[in-house]
């Protein structure tokens, strides 16, 4: 799925003294099947980015695209479809729910779908075991390591089989051998020609980019 | 096409998180479950006893003769002479006139009433309404015995063929109790103790050819306010009570009393509103979380009110359950103490009297509601709005 936009802005805290212009007329085209990787310093708006391109937040001037159809001016209800059709998000926080055992939390977007129990269960599982984390189906979230909760957040984003992945950072808290893995597994995405949009200060990541936008003060350079 | 119990699938999957979160915020839960039994506890207590107590006064005015008569002196109650029946047996649409003799007696330090009836012209079964669990009523030429209320039988250990006793200062009575009542009415002959006319004349001192009140009964229903209002001008010395006027009493009998379930659905509310306020403020900070992140995955607005909806229905409709079940146990197993102090208002009188409780489903469902409602409002009006707002702005949590 491609995704565009144009004169993208997002301005937090509007006429307040605390007003901060987040991002700054952004104007991009990714395509179908492109890997684009963010990268800017820290504050640069890489997040913001992602969560307009996610729908998980409005912009405050300008227009989101998907499929050349405007989708920024969506009613919330339109964007929660797409978002639950056509999107997965990695979050760089994870935002897991400590109350569900570790395979709830991967089946948790097909909660909302008619699934069984059964079968919400075998997909996650089948998605949790190539993620490398077979043993730890039935662990509550809380006793899994960063790594492992890292790779729970990438298995939550990709049980839906989304057509566009965002992905905020999922290198930057794990160790060496787990952002291996999760290179690995982008670089399958990117075989699988699904369109990811990934923020990144990882070297190796950004090798395997199609499309790299800096960002910085919140303007695309 | 999907089958139905596809169809309902997502709905299953939502009443399953629902379930989980209740179990999973255990302390939340439980304090919220407790505090609402107990509300609706207390609450139900009451609705349950005041519910009971004017039904068995209205039962008690469906019985009642359509005028009752007595005579006032100087502001008080006084015998009446029989010459009245005869004066009010004139006025048009009467048809018929019955003396009673009726008191109060001690007996083992308790209060009992002691009502005098002529069966030759008073049917006990018609007129009065009343029925029997066991034995007879007696017929005009019985002396020397007695019909009793289940609750004169209970407290003085007395059954059916055994002798009841009764003194006064220079005389000792006796009776065989030939029969117990088993009314509807069991408020008004739990207490009661029905003796022949003339026996009750000589123990309570009423002299001959007077009675402590007579019972008119009228051709038309429809005349009790009329008749009454003549006797009222001819008579202006009688006390006219009609079965209306006895309603009004009640009403506003069991209104005053009613002030104390009003107060008590005050608290009730106040309580539950409480509950689901510090539900909805404590909550906020992590339930605005998850609803970001169900948001960000994909649940729209709706999916989410379904959720914390089933979850408050599961607390609301758990605790008013409960809550129902202890007003039940304490109202009908324990008596309702301390709040039958307040409800009964006689306590002095009736010390053991069995209270009367009746469960409507009007009551029942007020008292769902009570416990339901505010919880509701207190749990999806901030689930809402944080459904309605980004879900970056609600994750981030500003």
């Amino acid at each position: 799925m491609k995704v565009a936009t144009q004169n993208l802005t997002k301005v937090y805290f509007k006429g307040t003294p605390n007003e901060v212009k987040a991002i700054k007329d952004a104007t991009l085209d990714i395509r179908e099947g492109d890997f684009c990787i963010l990268t800017g310093p820290s504050g640069s708006g890489k997040t913001t980015l992602l969560s307009l391109l996610a729908l998980l937040s409005r912009p405050t001037k300008g227009r989101i695209f998907y499929e050349d159809e405007e989708v920024s001016s969506y009613s919330d209800a339109w964007q929660t479809k797409i978002r639950k059709e056509k999107v997965g998000f990695i979050f760089q926080q994870y935002n897991l729910l400590p109350q569900f055992s570790t395979w709830e939390n991967v089946a948790l977007p097909n909660l909302c779908r008619q699934m069984s129990k059964t079968e919400r269960r075998s997909q996650a599982v089948r998605i949790m075991q190539s993620l490398g984390l077979g043993d730890r189906i039935d662990f509550k979230v809380a006793h899994l390591s960063g790594g492992e909760q890292q790779r729970v957040a990438i298995a939550r984003a990709l049980v839906t089989d989304p057509e566009i992945i965002f992905a905020d950072e999922p290198t930057a808290s794990v160790d060496e051998d787990t952002g291996s893995a999760i290179i690995d597994l982008f670089k399958d995405l990117k075989k699988k020609e699904k369109t990811l949009v990934v923020s990144t200060h990882d070297n190796s990541l950004m090798k395997e980019a199609t499309l790299h936008l800096r960002i910085q003060n919140g303007t695309i350079l | 096409m999907k089958s139905a119990p596809r169809r309902f699938q997502e709905h299953s999957n939502f009443f399953e998180y629902a379930l989980r979160s209740l179990f999973t915020y255990k302390t939340r839960t439980v304090a919220i479950i407790v505090s609402l039994t107990i509300a609706i506890m207390v609450l139900g207590s009451a609705i349950f006893l005041s519910d009971g107590l004017l039904r068995e006064a209205l039962l008690s005015v469906e019985t009642a003769p359509d005028i009752t008569v007595q005579n006032m002196e100087a502001g008080r109650v006084a015998t009446l002479p029989y010459i009245y029946a005869e004066y009010l047996g004139r006025f048009l649409d009467v048809k018929r006139i019955v003396p009673r003799v009726w008191g109060y007696i001690y007996l083992q330090d308790r209060i009992y009433t002691l009502m005098g009836i002529d069966p030759s012209i008073t049917p006990i079964a018609e007129e009065l309404g009343f029925t029997l669990e066991s034995g007879r009523f007696f017929s005009a030429d019985e002396k020397n015995v007695a019909v009793i209320g289940s609750h004169v039988g209970d407290s003085l250990n007395i059954k059916l063929n055994d002798q009841v006793r009764i003194a006064e200062v220079h005389a000792v009575y006796s009776f065989t109790v030939i029969g117990i009542f088993d009314s509807d009415v069991s408020l008004f002959t739990s207490d009661l103790i029905l003796i022949d006319m003339e026996t009750s004349r000589d123990f309570l001192d009423v002299p001959p050819e007077t009675a402590t009140d007579l019972c008119i009964y009228l051709d038309d229903e429809n005349r009790i306010p009329g008749t009454a209002s003549m006797i009222t001008q001819v008579y202006p010395d009688l006390r006219v009570i009609t079965r209306e006027s006895m309603k009004d009493a009640y009403a506003s009998t069991y209104g005053l009393r009613s002030g104390y379930v009003s107060v008590l659905w005050f608290i009730c509310l106040i309580s539950v509103i409480l509950v689901a306020w510090n539900q909805a403020s404590s909550a906020s900070v992590e339930a605005q979380r998850e609803v970001g992140i169900l948001k960000a995955l994909g649940f729209s607005t709706s999916n989410i009110l379904e959720i914390r909806f089933l979850e408050t229905l599961m607390l609301g409709f758990i605790s008013a359950s409960i809550g129902v079940f202890l007003a039940i146990f304490y109202d009908l197993y324990l008596g309702a103490p301390i709040i039958r102090n307040f409800m009964l208002g006689w306590t002095a009188i009736y010390p053991d009297f069995p209270v009367p409780i009746y469960i409507s489903f009007g009551s029942l469902l007020s008292l769902y509601a009570a416990a339901i409602i505010p919880l509701l409002v207190g749990t999806l009006i901030p689930a809402w709005k944080s459904a309605i707002t980004e879900p970056d702005v609600v994750m981030r949590g500003s």
